[in-house]
């Protein structure tokens, strides 16, 4: 019954938002054809063909002849390079990057001509990372969190999500791999899970592999940040898929109003899924829901 | 030492031309979409997951490198006093008995040869003598990641000679020591330097730790160790599913032996000289989170060379009738051990998980003062295992496995184990389990002989002295162990605790015969030679019991109990009185209680403090050994860590037997007093 009521309320809630002047003509621009773009592609289309026909445009960066920029067009640009792209042109046409992590949103931003741009960030919120580590480990009272130079930005709001979520939040900043293996002993030792956070010097596929060995051997839960991270070894993670990301896109698509006015400002996945490793959650003795009703759990808290 | 040399720079050039084939890392300026979406390797690969405890089919201790670095131990048996039901006495012999005693359930002459004991998988449990000699393994303190330890037979698992136990060293994967470390340990009987680099080029992730160690032993006993070590370990991913690891090592230097008495004929004092290495590669396959296969080969060798000498006999004797009156033997022994395996891991269904493989092995040994010849010894063998773990409800954990061994010196067998853990309430486990093995009689066991041929000056008489003269045809010793287990968690408070009773069939004891053959023209002095056989059987039976206590992510206390009564049988034919009064004392042989305590506490600041308690009952041991009393002692460590720069060091006192009353080990002469440790440490 609940589930026909949050159903209906949905509807009602779309309803209310579907607009008589959204982007009628929407120009999708990638990067690399391959790739999580694909599956992107397919979902924004499936999502908004749901809400009645329009023209999509799907169009690669290394197309000959681009044409110039329309101010009424939306153009949805995945993946890091296409917003790269886009945001050199001139024309303030508005561009929604989609598949952005955060720190390439602000370094394109900041260099950017078009300043008609927005995106719908991977990076998860703090406060929900946290929240789902409190669902799996009930009992943990601290987290270890290892940051980069870029990710060290970030501290503040880690450190408040994790107080929120009464854990008490150890946090170590590495300026090179190699100070990786030291800084993570204390860290693993003082903490109930580590907390890995993206970040382009701790990101290296070598650093997840020490991450993970060596949390293993302290017999401490990983909370990662991708599905891969999860299949790698991480206890869980909170992430946005392509599809999860696409849904938020055709919203944004079709709800904003006013085609004239500016974009909405960047904003954080609202649709994520939750990964659980089995293997993992069993070895370390940990019993957990399954991933739908975490991600349910976590979903209802939000509102 | 060529050969070692050619071996290093092998090594070096492997790190130097690596690099260019490896796959291009990520730019470390830039984050992608793919650091969120793209694939990643799996690391935390099937096998390299332990099996949870409460679905184990065996009982189980883990020691982690945690409780290692705070129990401030120098020397690695030390650490094996944290598992219930383990004997560790350090014993400071005559004649290759040098060693620290580790058994698990005792039966146990100065070679431990009813345990199993495997570092990455690789065994170094020696063929001629059973056993290991813990000082000479390739292998630092600091490169372990974890210590897993099965209390109970495994032969399905591990083969033949995982009779009573199984030790698993596992160290640490190459990407865990990324960075250079040094340790510096100064104290009244070690002092040693360990250092370590570790670094990568692309997907090649390599450490390199190298050791110095002079151990003084025992007071007043010659025994004292310079130890060389070097090892190397190089883990090379070669795309999303598949990873290399190549390992050497390599432990020598000389080691003293031999009485010290002013009065000693035999084993006068001398310094041996070891020369370990192995080589190991292993490749990984990782076919899905729940599938992996893996092959390893690995080459150990193994060699010791002991000049040694006795006093003037005929000294002793009541005429100088010796022309040669001191027995001067160059005693050499070389093993070699090629080994190589295949595993697979997959799970069929999705309640069933199946491991199975098999492996060939060659010990080839030479040993001419102890087997009578210059030829080596080949010893082959060939396994076939396999093991599947079945979840038929949430609550019921099956485990059934099986191991085929064929050897060259005692032929085929089986060893079947089967267990089942049911989950009475959620953290509450009991196990059933049933469980067989083998042990493979060691080279000496079988083919021992070892004589002095001693010309007189009474003309005609040349005396043969046959200390030894295997009379071999052994049949393996079987093992049938049963136990009951539970496992449990009370919050913060985790339990184990198994009754166990374990029957033994065949033991292979030392017995002294009359009439052994011989050449013409000698005349046995003494008469009878010494020899093994097959003789009765022996049960043994108790509780043992494990507790942990986390105290949040500061306090930590570990707390071990046995309680183990050996019973040989003695309604068996023995062949003399002497043969079989000494079986009965391997009823002495193990500790009837034995009790360990570590607990430690991070006070804050960098500041941990340890304190750790022992306590054994009285044993008297064979062999060597003779009745030492019960025993106990504590161990204090106080450490403070701090940051420098960017360097994070430890300083730690350790105070072993802190109390300084001392206690003997294994055997009287093995007396323990005080033992305090500075030891400093800096990763950077």
């Amino acid at each position: 019954m609940r589930a026909v009521l949050s159903l209906l309320s949905c509807c009602f809630a779309l309803s209310v938002f579907t607009p008589a002047f959204a982007y009628e003509r929407i120009t999708l621009l990638i990067g690399n054809p391959s790739g999580p773009g694909s599956e992107f592609i397919s979902e924004f289309k499936r999502q908004l063909s749901d809400r009645g026909v329009r023209q999509v445009t799907v169009r690669q960066m290394s197309e000959a002849g681009q044409p110039a920029a329309d101010k009424g067009v939306l153009l949805v640009a995945v993946g890091v390079q296409a917003l790269q792209h886009a945001a050199s042109q001139k024309g303030n046409q508005p561009v929604l990057g989609v598949l952005i992590p955060q720190p390439a949103f602000e370094k394109i931003r900041a260099s950017a001509v078009n300043s008609n741009i927005s995106a719908i960030l991977l990076d998860q919120p703090p406060a929900r990372q946290m929240r789902l580590l409190h669902k799996l480990l009930p009992h943990a009272d601290s987290v270890g969190i290892l940051l980069g130079p870029t990710s060290a930005r970030n501290n503040g709001s880690l450190a408040r999500s994790a107080h929120d979520n009464g854990l008490k939040p150890t946090m170590a900043t590495i300026q090179a791999e190699s100070e990786l293996t030291p800084a993570l002993k204390p860290l693993l030792e003082t903490s109930s899970a580590l907390l890995a956070v993206p970040d382009p010097l701790v990101h290296q596929p070598g650093t997840a592999q020490t991450m993970l060995l060596t949390s293993y051997r302290y017999q401490k839960p990983v909370i990662g940040y991708s599905q891969a991270y999860v299949t790698a070894g991480a206890l869980a993670a909170v992430y946005s898929s392509p599809g999860n990301i696409a849904r938020q896109a055709a919203e944004i698509a079709d709800a904003y109003p006013d085609r004239h006015a500016a974009l909405p400002s960047p904003q954080p996945p609202r649709y994520f899924s939750v990964g659980i490793n089995r293997q993992v959650a069993r070895s370390l003795g940990i019993e957990v829901m399954d991933e739908e009703s975490l991600m349910k759990a976590l979903t209802k808290e939000e509102h | 030492m060529l050969k070692r040399a050619a071996l290093l720079s092998f090594l070096l050039l492997l790190c130097t031309t690596f690099p260019p084939l490896a796959i291009a890392s990520e730019d470390a300026g830039e984050l992608s979409e793919e650091a969120y979406l793209g694939d990643m390797p799996t690391v935390l690969t099937v096998s390299r997951i332990a099996q949870p405890l409460n679905e184990s089919p065996s009982a189980v201790t883990v020691i982690d490198e945690e409780t290692i670095r705070a129990s401030g131990i120098v020397d690695l048996p030390d650490i094996f006093r944290l598992v219930p039901g383990m004997y560790v006495g350090h014993n400071a012999g005559y004649f290759h008995t040098v060693n620290p005693t580790v058994s698990y359930h005792g039966l146990t002459d100065a070679y431990s040869r009813r345990m199993q004991v495997l570092v990455d998988g690789r065994s170094v449990y020696s063929p001629i003598y059973g056993g290991v000699q813990w000082s000479d393994i390739p292998l630092a303190i600091e490169d372990i990641a974890r210590i897993e330890v099965t209390r109970g037979p495994n032969s399905a698992s591990h083969g033949a000679n995982s009779f009573l136990g199984v030790i698993n060293i596992i160290t640490k994967h190459a990407s865990e020591t990324l960075g250079n470390m040094a340790v510096l340990t100064s104290g009244s009987d070690r002092k040693g330097l360990t250092v370590r680099h570790g670094g990568k080029q692309g997907d090649l992730q390599y450490r390199v730790t190298a050791g110095l160690k002079n151990d003084d032993g025992l007071q007043e006993r010659n025994d004292d160790k310079r130890i060389r070590m070097l090892n190397f370990r190089a883990d090379y991913r070669l795309n999303a599913r598949d990873e290399l690891e190549f390992q050497f090592g390599y432990n020598g230097g000389g080691r003293e032996e031999g009485m010290l008495e002013e009065d000693a004929l035999l084993f006068l004092p001398r310094t041996k000289s070891v020369s370990n290495h192995f080589e190991q590669l292993s490749w990984r396959r990782a076919l899905s989170p729940e599938s992996e296969l893996r092959l390893q080969a690995y080459h150990t060798r193994e060699e010791s060379d002991d000049f040694m000498r006795t006093a003037d006999l005929n000294s002793a004797l009541p005429a100088p009738i010796l022309v040669e009156p001191r027995i001067l033997r160059d005693h050499d022994v070389v093993t070699d051990r090629y080994d190589l395996e295949a595993q697979h891991t997959f799970s069929p269904t999705a309640s069933t998980r199946f491991i199975w493989g098999g492996s060939v092995r060659l010990d080839r040994t030479k040993a001419p003062l102890f087997l009578g010849t210059r030829d080596t010894e080949n010893f082959r063998l060939g396994r076939l295992f396999g093991h599947l773990e079945w979840t038929p409800l949430p609550r019921l954990v099956l485990n059934a496995g099986a191991m085929l061994e064929d050897n060259s010196l005692t032929g085929t067998d089986l060893t079947p184990r089967a267990s089942a853990n049911f989950k009475l309430a959620p953290g509450h486990t009991l196990r059933a389990s049933i469980s067989t093995a083998t042990r493979t009689p060691t080279l000496l066991e079988e083919k021992f002989n070892t004589r002095n041929v001693l010309p007189t000056v009474i003309p005609g008489i040349t005396i043969l002295n046959q200390l030894y003269l295997s009379t071999g045809g052994l049949s393996p010793e079987r093992i049938t162990s049963r136990e009951i287990g539970y496992q449990g968690n009370f919050g913060r408070l985790s339990l184990d605790g198994r009754l166990f009773h374990d029957n033994i069939r065949d033991v292979i004891d030392g017995y002294t015969y009359n009439g052994f053959p011989h050449e013409p023209g000698l005349t046995p002095f003494p008469s009878s030679t010494s020899s093994y056989r097959n003789s009765s059987g022996i049960n043994l039976h108790g509780f043992e019991a494990q507790a942990q206590l986390r105290l949040g992510t500061h306090t930590r206390v570990i707390g071990n109990y046995s309680h183990i009564r050996i019973n040989p049988d003695m309604d068996g034919d023995f062949t003399s009185d002497g043969e079989e009064r000494r079986f009965g004392e391997l009823s002495e042989s193990m500790p009837v209680n034995s009790f360990s305590l570590l607990a430690w506490h991070r006070f804050g600041s960098g500041w941990m403090g340890t304190v750790g308690y022992y306590q054994m009952g009285e044993t008297k041991m064979p062999g060597d050994g003779n009745r030492v009393d019960s025993a106990r002692h504590w161990d204090l460590r106080l450490a403070r860590s701090f940051k420098l720069g960017k360097t994070h060091n430890e300083l730690s006192l350790t105070s072993q037997n802190a109390l300084d009353h001392d206690y003997q080990e294994f055997a009287r002469y093995n007396t323990v007093q005080r033992r305090t440790y500075l030891q400093y440490r800096v990763d950077f």
